[in-house]
């Protein structure tokens, strides 16, 4: 909406400059868009709240700046043009109340329609609005001025004497007046003759029944149309008009006869003399009764916190256009008719302290305190493994949650996508159902800076379908590539990350959070066959681990392998660790070395099963301390070295006990494991 | 005579031990040196000259007792000598550069997001979430969109295929009445979380941020609670010397509504140019109202008895004004150059 300035001081008298102005207006609950300077005039562009359009005119801002400062005069323009309604053969037929609750017409003959006067020019174009002839500006002026969309149609155009306000049929068709066609149907409020659409109610004329220089007799419509039913038919043809804006909103249903006559006012004014009115008929059959709202005379100060005299709340009121009834404690208060967003008294209170100024109100802390127990766990979670990662070199990523088909297609059947019906566009149309691929992007774009290594993690959720339900998942991915340690002057070589450093990283988060967690081979088709891993804590899967495949690396435009841990939040935070403190064993261990030779293609994994199945008694813990393979191993051999360490927690442990369970565990490992001691 | 000496002997002792082990370097070594055994003036000296005035029979014993002394410091200083020495044999050249061990940083949203939870724990508010897709009666219906109404155009959404009135959330209004559903008031709890509208990515848009919620509702809660509770968030998070200023405005689930701005913490309202403020002096922050009745109802609260407030903040732009960002792409594009400035 923009105000001219110096057009707004006809209807309210007023000192401020504009820059005064525009802080008068802000206060009342404006948002300034910009102030512009049109031929020496500032014309103010505001945007207006839904709630308001009351405001989308000169006279109604006026209106709400008389109440805000009593002191500024409001100029209310007396119509000379007082009607009555008569009938003649001419007929205003409403199919529906509702879809148009009241409907004022009137006709005016022999008319000469002229260009506007400069000055009309002038003001509609400031206002953003192209001039067309005196009567189509007319009709914009009075909307401009006074907030409601009147239309105006060529009366010989309107064929069988009569206006019909209906529902469309499906076989008809509208020209509208920016000459777009419109296929109608019953869906369409819209204003016809006997037999054609002239207009789409509320939202634009007719191309065929527009005036034009041509015309010489004139029916003016001023209507209220169901705000719903507008707005479904501009959206279904996506077209939003100064009408159709206003009708949206709700207009003020009282207002429409006194319209008609301030539209004949300035016809008779734009012509010089007092034209006659041939036909004026107003249809308003179902009755409007006024918002009533209760309120107690101590509400505005108990719900503003503000010491407002109830004195002083009533008189704000009144100037709004409210009527007040005293009713001992409270007060019975009318809403005026083009008020259409107060219902309640809250609503109220908003239109007061507005008024009093939202700058007294006062700042006090409230003193409440609740007995909600405060935990949480995923919180702490993330604290606790957001410092453990930036403090091993990890940066954290935060990337959108919408991928294109292919990104989602590494990971699952695109069955199980959750589609965006409405997306930005290919890039964007899917919900991620991994944080790999926004990882992946983000390691491209900083090798293109020529990062040698990059290590990201993002915490986020992924979707998908899930027994026809959408499934949101909190996920931790985790990814390196590149250095893991750059060369310096002491330690000369580059250390490259491998799984095994990756493993290690992903293994001590884990002991950071408490969480035992074992790295299971797996089968998982993006990652490099044999490189892939479950990591299960008490037989759940909580996650994966591996480095991905090439192909996949490449789409993304990364040559070095990238190492992934892909980790799941919530069966994450359902792990719970009790700390309360454990006797530690203070007899001495006992340890005991083992090297032997085993087959290659028998993997570390089925020697650490057995150990854990065998499950020697004593036996605290092993390790694996040395590995050889190639010259002087027999063929397709490695050789291992491991160290077993026994303990008892009651005694220290006899050294020929200690052997007689190594040994005969020894010889249970050789047995299962065909391994040869070296 | 001979007790005098014995506590003279006990005194050079002893400053000799404490000054000893100050010595780290050979320099200081040589003047603690002369200071106890040179020729002319050092304390030991100093003591043997003095026993000529000793009488006869008790000469032998003080000259016993010096001794020890001086056997005492040479041997001591030799040893010092000597270890000073070898020091200096095998010394490293410490000054060589330490070695880059890699750290790396939370997002700069992260952090802020930990900011803003922290104040408001600190003020005793529980965190909450919901989903981010959600459906359109938590996300609109509840809070008092009409169905109908113009308001819902205001945040341009996002719908999902194949479900029907299913929305990736615009807001983060819709925990309130999720939280209302299942809490019973006194309720204070801020929820933040993704949002989505959609805006064509440029420097001011992005069509995935943050938000964070706040509601509070108890008895007798009034809209000078909202100012008083937003004033001191904004001053522990922009700084205690920022002004905040309360405007009209409009949603669906606020009434009365504000839209809170803070006082330009770059210029103060002195440049006509501010890159903030653009010269008004104030910087618009937030939307805040009281809780409308209707959303206190749909959360199964009776608006008669309690009342609360709600308030509700974009991250990126509390961030962007905060630490000077001007671009919203540089949060999402995760650029290390970026990333490795915050956090
Ligand atoms: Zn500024």
């Amino acid at each position: 909406m923009k105000i001219n300035t110096k057009y707004l001081k006809e209807f309210i008298k007023f000192e401020l400059d504009t820059i005064g102005l525009k802080n008068l207006l802000e206060t009342m609950g404006f948002e300034i868009e910009e102030i512009v300077n049109h031929n020496g005039i500032d014309v103010i562009e505001v945007e207006i709240t839904p709630n308001r359009p009351d405001w989308l005119s000169h006279y109604g801002i006026a209106r709400d700046m008389y109440a805000k400062n009593p002191e500024l005069k409001l100029i209310e323009r007396k119509n000379k043009t007082q009607l009555k309604g008569f009938n003649n053969d001419f007929k205003i037929i409403t199919e529906n109340n509702d879809d148009c609750p009241r409907y004022s017409g009137c006709i005016i003959k022999n008319i000469k329609v002229t260009e506007s006067s400069s000055e009309i020019k002038e003001l509609l174009v400031s206002l953003g609005l192209r001039p067309i002839n005196s009567i189509v500006d007319i009709s914009n002026l009075i909307l401009m001025t006074y907030g409601h969309p009147i239309h105006i149609f060529d009366l010989d155009k309107i064929k069988g004497n009569q206006i019909n306000i209906r529902r469309a049929n499906k076989e008809e068709k509208i020209k509208l007046l920016d000459e777009q066609n419109i296929e109608l149907n019953e869906n369409f409020l819209i204003i016809a003759d006997e037999n054609k659409p002239l207009a789409l109610a509320g939202i634009m004329g007719g191309f065929d029944s527009g005036v034009t220089y041509d015309t010489k007799d004139i029916f003016i419509e001023s209507a209220v149309f169901n705000p719903i039913v507008v707005r479904k038919s501009a959206r279904k043809i996506g077209l939003s008009t100064d009408a159709s804006f206003r009708f949206e909103r709700g207009t003020d249903i009282l207002c429409t006869k006194d319209i008609i006559e301030k539209t004949i006012d300035e016809i008779n004014k734009s012509v010089n003399k007092t034209m006659n009115v041939d036909y004026f008929f107003d249809v308003f059959e179902k009755e409007f009764i006024p918002q009533k709202v209760i309120m107690e005379k101590t509400f505005p100060s108990k719900y503003s916190g503000i010491d407002i005299e109830p004195k002083e709340s009533e008189n704000i009121l009144n100037r709004l256009g409210f009527e007040t009834t005293d009713k001992n404690t409270y007060w019975e208060v009318i809403v005026p008719s083009y008020r259409v967003d107060i219902y309640g008294k809250q609503d109220l209170i908003e239109e007061i302290v507005r008024i009093y100024g939202y700058d007294n109100l006062n700042s006090v802390l409230p003193e409440v305190s609740t007995d909600k127990i405060k935990k949480w766990p995923v919180r702490e979670l993330r604290r606790n493994i957001g410092q453990f990662l930036v403090n091993n070199g990890a940066y954290e990523a935060i990337n959108y949650s919408f991928h294109k088909r292919e990104d989602n297609e590494i990971f699952a059947d695109e069955k199980l996508n959750i589609e965006i019906k409405n997306p930005l566009g290919l890039d964007f149309s899917i919900m991620r159902n991994s944080l790999i691929p926004g990882v992946l992007k983000n390691i491209s774009t900083n090798i293109n800076q020529s990062l040698k290594s990059v290590f990201l993690y993002e915490f986020g959720s992924i979707f998908a379908l899930d027994n026809k339900e959408i499934l949101q998942t909190n996920m931790l991915t985790i990814a390196a590539t590149g250095l893991y340690n750059k060369n310096n002057w002491k330690t000369k070589d580059n250390i490259k990350w491998d799984l095994f450093i990756f493993k290690s990283v992903i293994s001590k988060l884990f002991s950071r959070l408490f969480i035992n967690v074992e790295f299971i081979r797996s089968d998982i088709n993006y990652y490099i066959n044999g490189t892939e891993f479950d990591i299960i804590c008490d037989n759940i899967k909580i996650g994966t681990i591996g480095i991905l495949e090439d192909s996949i690396c490449s789409t993304y435009k990364i040559d070095d392998p990238v190492f992934i841990a892909d980790i799941n939040i919530e069966k994450v935070k359902e792990i719970k660790h009790e700390f309360k403190l454990k006797k530690w064993n203070v007899f001495p261990s006992t340890k005991r070395d083992f090297s032997f030779f085993i087959d290659k293609d028998k993997n570390y994994e089925n020697i650490k099963m057995l150990i854990n199945s065998i499950k020697p008694e004593k036996l605290i813990s092993f390790e694996l301390f040395d590995l050889y393979e190639g010259k002087g191993n027999p063929d397709d051999k490695i050789s291992l070295s491991m160290s077993f360490i026994y303990q008892d927690e009651s005694k220290t442990l006899e050294n020929n006990e200690v052997n007689r369970i190594h040994d005969s565990f020894i010889e249970e490992m050789i047995g299962k494991l065909e391994l040869t001691r070296r | 005579m001979i007790n005098d000496l014995k506590n003279e002997i006990e005194s050079v002792k002893d400053l000799f031990f404490k000054e000893v082990r100050k010595v780290k370097s050979v320099d200081k070594f040589k003047i603690v040196k002369e200071q106890f055994i040179s020729r002319k003036k050092g304390f030991l000296t100093n003591i043997l000259k003095g026993l000529k005035d000793f009488p006869k029979e008790d000469k032998p014993l003080a000259g016993k007792l010096v001794n020890k002394l001086k056997i005492q410091v040479e041997e001591e200083l030799e040893k010092l000598e000597k270890s000073l020495i070898n020091k200096k044999e095998d010394s490293i050249d410490y000054s060589l550069p330490e070695f880059d061990s890699p750290l790396g940083r939370n997002h700069l949203l992260s952090y802020v997001k930990n900011e803003v939870e922290e104040i408001f724990i600190g003020m005793g508010y529980d965190i909450a979430d919901g989903p981010e897709i959600e459906t359109e009666y938590y996300n609109f219906t509840a809070l008092n969109f009409l169905e109908h109404h113009p308001a819902r155009d205001e945040q341009d959404t996002f719908f999902i295929k194949n479900f029907e009135n299913r929305v990736l959330r615009t807001h983060t209004s819709p925990v309130q009445v999720r939280y209302m559903e299942n809490n019973t008031p006194p309720i204070k709890v801020i929820a933040p979380g993704r949002v989505f509208r959609k805006d064509e990515v440029d420097a001011t848009h992005s069509p995935v941020f943050h938000q964070v919620e706040g509601l509070l509702v108890a008895k007798d809660i009034n809209f000078s609670h909202l100012k008083g509770t937003l004033s001191f968030f904004l001053k522990s998070f922009f700084g205690k010397s920022v002004d905040v200023r309360f405007r009209p405005s409009f949603f669906p689930f606020t009434e009365p509504s504000a839209e809170v701005d803070v006082s330009c913490f770059l210029c103060n309202g002195t440049d006509s140019h501010c890159k903030i403020c653009k010269g008004t002096g104030w910087i618009e922050i937030l939307g805040s109202g009281m809780v409308h009745p209707e959303v206190l109802k749909n959360g199964n609260i009776d608006p008669e008895e309690f009342s609360g407030f709600a308030f509700g903040m974009g991250i990126e732009r509390i961030t962007m004004l905060k630490y000077g960002i001007h671009d919203l792409r540089m949060f999402y594009e995760n650029d290390i150059r970026f990333l490795n400035q915050f956090g």
